[in-house]
């Protein structure tokens, strides 16, 4: 059985992570660890410093790159950890770091790896943004081509 | 799900009315925005209103909805604002076009000019570490020091563009003292200093944030009036202190550290500064000019002109070939002349059409306060609208109203100028409200629930504090209300 998990750079916590691995583990599936830098998050935060902040092409760019730069470590940082608990539960883990849209990614990693099961984390929301909201995971649910796992953190 | 060799569709499954709407908000929101536009314009004009007054209602209020809903960039919306004026009828081409030139922008754009120079030669950098490195021997002293520094430095730069430099320096500390996103207090408290100390430090001269002379460049337009470079800094300095001193303890108090060594971040601090190597020549001679700037502003700018010494200042970078066009170009986002140009033609078209009185006195003015109420209400609203809006918007919107209101109740308009800029500049809360929010909040350290439990006790902390201020120490200044 293969599990995939998907990792964002908003979304996971310890306790996530563990509920996540401690469910592969009680399934006895394989599990593969995606990161997604989605930049357009890190791009869009720019957009609207350059728009109410006035903030000059090359600082704006320079701190870009520095938010970048930080969004990765912290994605290697994540991945460790996973990878971590996954073995500390005899989980089978392989782990990678993407760039691009959380959704396309998610869908390219299902691929993949072709994967039972997906295994997402995404932070707590309200009922209105459930119902109003279009959020990446909320296309996820509906688009996934498998069984779909939902923590919340 | 994904066709044969196709692109990858998705089927959306809300309801149609939900999709139908996320996706054709942006134009109906235009459209909502022109049908008030001509409500307005079609409203039979009202007592105590002008017909050119009811036009340039009008525009401001479209101008306020863009700038509030962000529909379009901030500076297109004043440039809108600078067409419609003629187009309406409100002022002529050469009267709205004019305003475009007004000292304030001109001040605005020799100050960033100024700032681009210490940004670009590294001076600012430098100045950042040495303050941190002073500071830096406790885990207490360290957040004092990233509270001060970038403080310090907003007094004499934009504050945006010193969040911008206290970034990569807060990431070299948490990442040397190994913090972990999300989950260390002290990492919090890293970022939050350095934002709030640039934030607070923004309001103390008309160098930290140009909704300053921005406010300044309508008081004068509208008034005649001014206030000087070092009048403002005696009116507000004492604040901006005691907001610090609130600012660091209440760090200390919400976010308390899990650390007790800080030598990990001291040393990348000293490397850091290492790196910068001695001090050169071109940054001895940037400091030297901007110094000389500013002790002009402070001393001579009612003489000279504060646009006068900025654009001076400017020519003696390029004399001694310290920054190139090209930097200028890399380091300054001209729509923030865009910005204020539209926004400083907007105030006066309100003001000089009546069309603010008469908006005050529908509003405010119907109810009998006193001054300090009334002060206390324009404060308020200016706290609050900024933690939504940019806070060159709020003095946009505000300030025309503020000075009808001053006049109708015999106020200072100094007084009003202070009271709507100082607060517009304290965004707390929110990640968007301001950039260097947004700077510490994509951090990753920092998260939004962080942001409005600290920045909601700050902000009751400064309409408090400013009230005092307003009540006992600005009369002794000759701000009387």
């Amino acid at each position: 059985m293969q599990f995939v998990m998907v990792l964002s750079a908003l979304g996971p916590t310890a306790e996530a992570v563990e509920a996540a691995v401690s469910f592969a583990a009680a399934k006895g599936a394989r599990l593969a660890v995606v990161f997604v830098l989605d930049e357009s998050v890190s791009g869009a935060i720019f957009e609207k410093l350059t728009d109410i902040g006035f903030i000059g092409e090359k600082p704006g760019t320079e701190l870009e790159s520095a938010v970048s730069a930080e969004y990765r470590r912290q994605a290697e940082e994540s991945l460790v950890e996973v990878e971590r608990a996954a073995r500390a539960h005899g989980v089978e883990i392989t782990s990678e770091i993407t760039i691009g849209e959380f959704l396309d990614k998610s869908l390219d990693a299902v691929a993949k790896h072709a994967a039972d099961t997906l295994i997402v984390i995404r932070t707590r929301q309200s009922w209105l943004s459930r119902v109003f909201g279009s959020t990446s995971i909320s296309e996820l649910i509906r688009t996934a081509p498998c069984d779909i796992k939902v923590f919340e953190a | 799900m994904t066709p044969a060799g196709g692109a990858r569709v998705f089927v959306d499954t809300r309801p149609m009315v939900v999709v139908l709407a996320a996706r054709s908000a942006r134009y109906l929101g235009f459209l909502a925005i022109a049908a008030i536009f001509w409500g307005i314009v079609s409203w039979p004009t009202p007592a105590g209103l002008t017909e050119p007054g009811k036009l340039a209602l009008a525009i401001f209020v479209v101008c306020l909805l863009l700038w509030i809903s962000q529909l379009l960039p901030l500076a297109i919306t004043s440039l809108f604002a600078l067409a419609a004026l003629p187009l309406t009828g409100v002022m002529s081409s050469q009267e709205a076009f004019a305003l475009f030139g007004n000292e304030a922008v001109f001040f605005i754009m020799g100050a960033f000019i100024l700032a681009a120079a210490m940004v670009k030669s590294g001076l600012s950098s430098r100045v950042a570490l040495l303050f941190l490195r002073r500071f830096g021997t406790s885990d207490r002293r360290l957040i004092l020091g990233l509270l001060l520094a970038p403080a310090f430095m907003a007094f004499w730069m934009p504050e945006h563009a010193v969040a911008a430099i206290m970034f990569p320096i807060c990431l070299e500390i948490v990442n040397s003292l190994k913090l972990r996103p999300r989950r260390s207090v002290f990492g919090k408290a890293v970022f939050v200093a350095a934002a709030y100390g640039a934030i607070i430090g923004g309001v103390a001269t008309f160098l930290g944030g140009a909704r300053n002379p921005l406010a300044i460049g309508i008081l004068k337009q509208s008034t005649g009036i001014t206030i000087g470079f070092f009048e403002w800094m005696t009116a507000v300095v004492p604040l901006v202190l005691f907001l610090l001193l609130v600012a660091y303890f209440l760090i200390l108090k919400l976010f308390v550290s899990e650390i007790s060594d800080v030598s990990g971040a001291v040393s990348a601090l000293e490397a850091r500064t290492r790196e910068l190597g001695v001090v050169s020549g071109q940054e001895k001679m940037i400091s030297t000019i901007v110094l000389a700037a500013i002790l002009s502003w402070i001393f001579l700018g009612n003489a000279m002109g504060l646009a006068n010494i900025a654009i001076v200042a400017v020519v003696f970078l390029f004399v001694f070939k310290l920054v190139s066009w090209k930097d200028i170009e890399d380091y300054v986002n001209w729509g923030v002349i865009l910005m204020y140009g539209g926004a400083i033609a907007l105030g006066f078209a309100m003001d000089s059409t009546q069309a603010a009185a008469w908006v005050a006195d529908s509003t405010i003015l119907s109810r009998q306060l006193t001054p300090l109420a009334l002060i206390l209400v324009i404060a308020v609203t200016a706290i609050l609208l900024t933690e939504g809006i940019s806070n060159a918007a709020v003095v946009a919107i505000l300030m025309p109203l503020g000075l009808s209101i001053a006049r109708k109740y015999g106020l200072d308009p100094k007084v009003i100028t202070l009271a709507i800029a100082v607060p517009s500049g304290l965004a707390y809360m929110l990640p968007m409200s301001t950039p260097p929010n947004a700077i510490a909040y994509s951090s990753g350290f920092i998260g939004i629930r962080d942001m409005v439990k600290i920045g909601s006790v700050l902000a009751l902390t400064t309409v408090v504090s400013f009230m005092v201020l307003v009540r006992f120490y600005w009369p002794l200044l000759g701000l009387d209300i």
